[in-house]
Parts: C-alpha cells; structure tokens; sequence
C-alpha cells in the first residue's frame, strides 16, 4: 500500500511539470554547519524506511557515456589535414587530433612573437626567425638595457643602470625604493572530518614559487620569486606616494628568456561546461596586484577565494610536482598552461593534452583543464597533483594514450588503467597520504589506495583467468583492470612515500618510452598496442565500438619489467601484485631490453 | 583519445596482434579524460517557485554513477519551521547503477528561510562518498562573479599577461 502511495505521487510529480533543481554545494563544513532545527515526525530507523521507488521508468536516468558519433569513422576523419601538422600561411600550424570523446579535431596554433612555421619531414613547427623574442630584454655591456623591438635588439639608455632581478633585465626608475620582506599567501579549505565536503573555514597557505613584481607606474622595480617553503619574497618597493606603485604576483614560472614555461591562465570563457576544445577569450595569466598601500614590510599579501584563490591552489599544486621532477629528472619538462576559469567547468572535468596551444605568442606543450565551480575542487590536492601526474608521464615518460571517461570501479583497458593509475599514485605520493579525495556535483567521494586488501573485494581485481583485451606474453597480464588496482599496486611497491625513486625511474626508462623492434614491428615488449573505443558506460563498464590502433604502448606489466630489470627485488613485486590470486604477472620472468 | 593513425585496421579482433604497420610518426598523447565522476549524487526535484504554504510534494533522486558496492544512506533535514511528512532517513541497499527516486513531502506555514537538504552517504574502509543537495524554496543561489582586474596589463621581459586581479577593489 505504502509503495503505491509513494509511486502514485512520484508519477504525479512527474506529470504536473515538474523541474530538475540543480544540485548545490557541498556546503562548508559538510550540512551540519548549516541545518537547521529539525522537525521529525518519524524516529530515523532503516527497519522503517520507506520504500524506494525505482524511477527508472518514470525518468531518464543520466548515465556518463562518452560516445563518438553512431557510424565508424571514415578512412581519413582529418580531411586531409595531418596528424604532423601544416603551416597555413606563414604564422599558423593547422594539425588533426584524434580524441574519444570529441573526434577528429583540428587544432590551429599560432606561432609565438617573432616565430613563423615551417614545414619539415618531423611536420609543421614554429620557429624564432629574428634575433629575439619581441619584447625580451636583456642588458648590454654598456649598461644599457637591450629590448627585443621588431625581432631585432634595440639598445635603451638606463640612467640607473641596467640590473638583472630573479633572471629578468630590467631599468629601475629614478624613484626612492625601500626593501620588504613579504609572504604570499592563498586561502584553501580542507576536507571537514570524514571527508563530508569541505571545512567551514578557509586557511590560508603558502603561495609558492609565485612570480612577484614591483611597479612604479609602468616601471619595472624589481622581481622577486616566492619561496617554496613559506612563500616568502625579499624585493624594493616604491613609496605609497608613487602613482601607481603596487606588488603582482602572479601564477607564472618565468625563465630567463623572459618565456613562461608554466602558467594558470584565465581562459576568459563564459561560466559553466566548456569543451576542452573551446578557443579561450582573451587569456590572461591568473595575478593579484597589490596596491602599495596593500604592501607592508613584515607582512603578508593575501589571495582571497573571491579573488581566485582556487587558480592559485592548482599553481601552487602543479609546480610542487613540476619542481620535483625538474629535480629529479633534471630537466624542466614540457611547457604547461594550466586552465583554470571562474565557474568554468569542462566537458572532460578536469584532464590534462598534449595538445599544443598558444597563449598571448607563446607555444604551450601541454594543456591542464581543471573545474574550478561551486564544488571548490581547486582545493583537492590529490586531484591537482593527479592531473599533474599526467603532464609528468607525458614529459618524462609515455602516455598510452587511452582516455575518456573512467571509474575506478570499472575494469578499464591497459592502457587508460596505467596512465590513470600511476597518475594518482603520484598524486598521493606527492601528497603523502594515501586517500584521494575529490569533489564533483555536490558529492565528495574518496578511496584509499592503501587499503584495497581490506575493501572485501568491493572494487573490482584483476583475476588469474582475465582475459586478455590483445594476446598476450603471458595470460592475464593484459587484462582490463580498474586504474585503483594500479594505484594500489603502485603504492605497495613503492612502500608508501617510502621508495618513490625506483618508480620514477622506470617510468621514464627507454624500455617504458621508446619502443623496441618485436617481430619485425615497432613495439613494447609486453606487446600492448593502445586501443580506441566509440563509447563507454560508467554504469555499465560496457565499451563499445572497439578498435586496437598501432600505436605501441607501455603499461604496468612493462612497468613491472622495468622495474624488475633495474634491479628492483622480485618479491616486493609479487607482495604488490599477488600473483598467486590476483594480478598473474611473473615477476621471475621479466622481459628486459636487450 | 589516440584514435590509431590507421583506421583501415578496426577489422583487427580484440584479441589479435595487429599487422604490422609503422609506429606514428610522433610520440603524441592527446588524450583528455574525465577523472571526476562521482560514484554517487542527489538531487531535488520539483517546481522552481513553491506554494506559499506547504504541503510541498519533492522528489529526491539519488543516482549511483557507476558500479558502487556500498549501501547508501539517505538523510532528508528539513529546515525550521518546516514538518517532514515522510521519513527522514532512509538505505538504499546495494545493487546496479541507476537512478532511484523517493518522494518527499515537507508541510510549512510560510515558506522556510532555511533549505531543505539531502544528504547520501556510504563508507567503508576504503572508500566513500558524501553526496548532497539543497532545495532553496525559489530562492536562487548566490551569484559568483570573476574577480575585478586592473586597468593595466601585465606584461615583463615580453612574457604578456594580461590585466591582474585588483586586490586593492577587493576590500
């Protein structure tokens, strides 16, 4: 009776016009911090809970599918346009991707200040023609400053003499300048007590490796850097009395050439879901100017959340994984302009290209999405460091390939499963906690990575008869596998934040990044070649419509080899991956490049 | 994603190794993927504008994403003022991704300051989800607007970077 009551009154809801109100929020400090009193009628007791109505006929449940048109693709989706690129006219390189989810896209760069294309057997490039960077400075012997004007040095006299600050040529004005000690810092939340959405107070944290820079009027006083500890910055300032005196900071690296090698940029695009594909509207770099009244020795410049603090958490993010790296590897890794847009949310969430873009006439090598809307997910680190994760395989490493929608609940394809996987193993290994953590439709949810053996089972294993999505060196090694399980895996062998560095290595090893001849044919040991798909159902793990491409790519069980190969003991690969009931890798028979 | 550079080759099996063919010309990842699905969400629904006085007839929607093998309990707080004239609490047991709908009636003199909320969580020991929503009674949210910028562009050592945010408009 009461199940008939229930329905009738969901059908009539459904009949007399009724509207989907859009979810909000997680509120700070999850609800408690802002229910009110409750009236009850009914004492709460799941043994008289109502029934559930099953509305599965009565509205159109909301599945994610990414799905790529309903015929198979044409022979040439590019039209013509390559894959390598073309120049189209002098100062453009017109290039085809080919995304799931989107297609085949033609993706137009502009050439950067004083570049121009050229085509050559690698494909279409941009490349400096004049003598400089328009606008790049330098300082000449004489001491005057040399600007780049016209591709060409023109040299300015410098009455003060031309100085160099934090790797930038510069003329000081005449003006009286005093030296200040500052901190930057950003406002951020942390996830309220088991993880029910974000606390109901913002911290304030450091602000590092923050470009800073001191104007008088348009006069370049000093740069200064933020330091990676405490977001502190020493550099001269010009009196309060000076018209237009102030301090930027800005969410920019900035190399001697003037480049920026990475920035959060603005995209300028209008709030709500954008497509990662969308030219961006008058981009800017995300910085906060100061007024120098604002400026105080001894104190501390604040990003509030209303002026942007979220593009500042994603920089701040980014760089922490950029500069381990360069440490690491010892170079800087590609360039990365990193999207971050007020309520601007995209259709991939949040992701991370290689496909190139310029940015006010520079080329970036990289491009990060991240949504940065009322769910406040700028503030998840995981997520940050795990979208960086991306941009550092993609550097240092090689990606599969593979992408779209994913769920760590679904078995997902080698290649997609490693590229995921070791992405949240970095980021949890940078964060130095286990538990991934994200924010998305007024939802948090959380998994943690360290504690798959005692989830009973609830997520989905590798199993010793998987079968296998392309033969295989050894049965089950090429099985599709939820990208939680590689986390996992990951995070065992590398003990935790324990011995992250034989990781790290192997990633970026040629036997994991350049392919090798196998049986005549361009390969990876383990014999894995990227797969593309129409379409995949998250409710479902169904994919359709898939294609093996032949492109060649390295995933886990080339990981393991090359771990096993440099040395790495057998048996913390076997207690990472239990070969005996799960993941049936043979850690006895590595395949090493020869 | 990385489509294969040959397309001619979709007849390959699954299962197979692919004839072969030369590897691309360039090592590219271009693939774009959505890292931020949750494994469950709510929502209200029902009219935009309510009655002046209750009762009011809202439906609660709880949808599992994906495949998620959690019980899900589900909270309905009404604001003050406000009687719930259904249960308050609820469990969604295990089962298949989809879409289940509750109906909810909520009675008021006058239409409550406070929102109504839904709240669906589960947990174990590995992982969880916290899923909310609230219903304003028509009242819109608050807008967020971009931050005021300068006047003045950025730009140093040829690097353009466009106007800043003026944090002196700030306070």
């Amino acid at each position: 009776m009461r199940r008939a009551v229930l329905a009738a009154l969901a059908l009539s809801l459904a009949a007399c016009g009724s509207e989907t109100v859009r979810p909000s929020v997680v509120p700070p400090g999850g609800d408690d911090a802002a229910v009110d009193a409750v009236d009850v009628i009914e004492v709460p007791d799941v043994s008289d809970a109502p029934d559930v109505v099953d509305a599965s006929d009565v509205v159109d449940a909301v599945d994610v599918v990414d799905v790529v048109g309903e015929d198979l693709p044409p022979a040439d989706p590019c039209g013509g346009i390559p894959l390598e690129g073309r120049c189209v006219g002098t100062t453009r390189v017109e290039a085809c991707d080919l995304d799931e989810g989107a297609g085949a896209v033609i993706v137009r760069t502009d050439c950067g200040s004083g570049e121009r294309c050229v085509e050559a057997d690698a494909g279409a490039a941009c490349v400096l023609t004049g003598e400089c960077r328009e606008g790049a400075a330098s300082c000449g012997e004489s001491g005057a400053l040399r600007r780049c004007v016209g591709a060409r040095w023109v040299e300015e006299p410098c009455a003060t003499g031309c100085a160099v600050a934090a790797g930038v040529a510069l003329c000081r004005p005449e003006v009286a300048t005093t030296e200040v000690s500052l901190r930057v810092v950003y406002e951020a939340r942390s996830p309220a007590p088991g993880y029910r959405g974000w606390s109901n107070t913002v911290t304030a944290r450091p602000a590092r490796g923050f470009r800073v820079y001191s104007f008088a009027g348009d006069d370049l006083v000093d740069v200064g850097e933020t330091s990676v500890d405490e977001g502190a910055v020493t550099l001269r300032v010009a009196g309060a009395e000076v018209d237009g005196a102030r301090v930027v900071v800005a969410a920019v690296t900035q190399a001697s050439d003037g480049t920026l090698p990475f920035q959060v940029a603005d995209p300028g695009l209008a709030a709500g879901d954008q497509p990662t594909t969308a030219t961006p509207r008058e981009p800017r770099s995300w910085s906060w100017s100061f007024p120098r009244a604002m400026v105080t020795d001894g104190g501390v410049l604040r990003v509030t959340e209303s002026a942007g603090a979220g593009a500042a958490a994603v920089f701040d993010g980014v760089g922490v994984v950029r500069r381990r790296a360069a440490a690491r590897y010892g170079s800087a890794g590609q360039s990365l302009v990193a999207w971050v847009g007020t309520d601007v949310t995209w259709d991939c969430g949040s992701c991370v290209t290689a496909r190139a873009v310029t940015v006010n006439g520079q080329r970036y090598a990289n491009q990060m999405f991240y949504r940065n809307d009322r769910d406040l997910n700028a503030n998840a680190a995981p997520v940050v460091f795990h979208e960086s994760g991306h941009w550092l395989m993609n550097s240092y490493g090689r990606s599969p390939g593979e992408g779209g929608s994913h769920s760590g609940s679904c078995a997902s394809y080698p290649g997609l499963a490693w590229s995921e996987g070791f992405a949240t193993w970095v980021g949890q290994e940078t964060d130095g906690q286990p538990v991934y953590y994200s924010s998305s439709g007024g939802s948090m949810f959380w998994i943690n990575i360290a504690a798959r053996s005692m989830s009973s089972g609830r997520l989905p294993r590798p199993t010793l008869t998987g079968a296998d999505v392309i033969a295989s060196t050894e049965p089950g090694l090429l099985q599709r596998m939820s990208e939680t399980e590689v986390s996992a895996v990951l995070w065992s062998l590398s003990n935790g934040t324990g011995d992250v560095e034989p990781l790290y290595r192997a990633v970026a090893s040629p036997r994991m990044v350049t392919p090798t001849v196998v049986d005549g044919v361009a390969a990876f040991e383990r014999g894995y070649w990227s797969h593309a798909w129409r379409g995949v159902s998250l409710r479902s793990c169904a994919y359709t419509g898939v294609t093996t491409t032949t492109r060649p790519s390295s995933v886990l069980p080339d990981f393991l080899d090359a771990l096993l190969c440099a040395g790495f003991p057998a048996e913390r690969v076997d207690r990472a991956t239990v070969p005996t009931v799960y993941y049936p890798f043979p850690s006895s028979r590595p395949l090493c490049r020869r | 994603m990385r489509l294969p550079l040959v397309l001619g080759l979709l007849s390959l099996a699954c299962a197979s190794r692919p004839e072969p063919a030369p590897a691309p010309p360039a090592h590219r990842a271009n693939a774009p993927r959505r890292d931020d699905v949750s494994p469950v969400t709510v929502a209200w629904i029902g009219p935009a504008t309510p009655p002046a006085s209750g009762p009011l007839q809202l439906t609660a929607r709880v949808t599992r994403n994906v495949p998620f093998d959690l019980p899900v309990t589900v909270t309905v707080r009404a604001p003050r003022g406000a009687t719930l004239s259904t249960a308050p609490r609820w469990e969604i047991p295990v089962g298949p991704a989809d879409a289940l709908d509750a109906p909810v009636v909520i009675a008021y003199p006058s239409v409550p300051t406070g929102d109504l909320v839904l709240v669906a969580e589960a947990r174990d020991d590995a992982h969880g989800v916290y899923a909310t929503a609230r219903y304003h009674f028509g009242r819109s949210e608050p807008e967020r607007s971009p931050p005021p910028v300068t006047s003045r562009a950025l730009s140093v050592g040829g690097a353009r970077m466009g106007p800043s945010v003026d944090m002196g408009a700030q306070r």
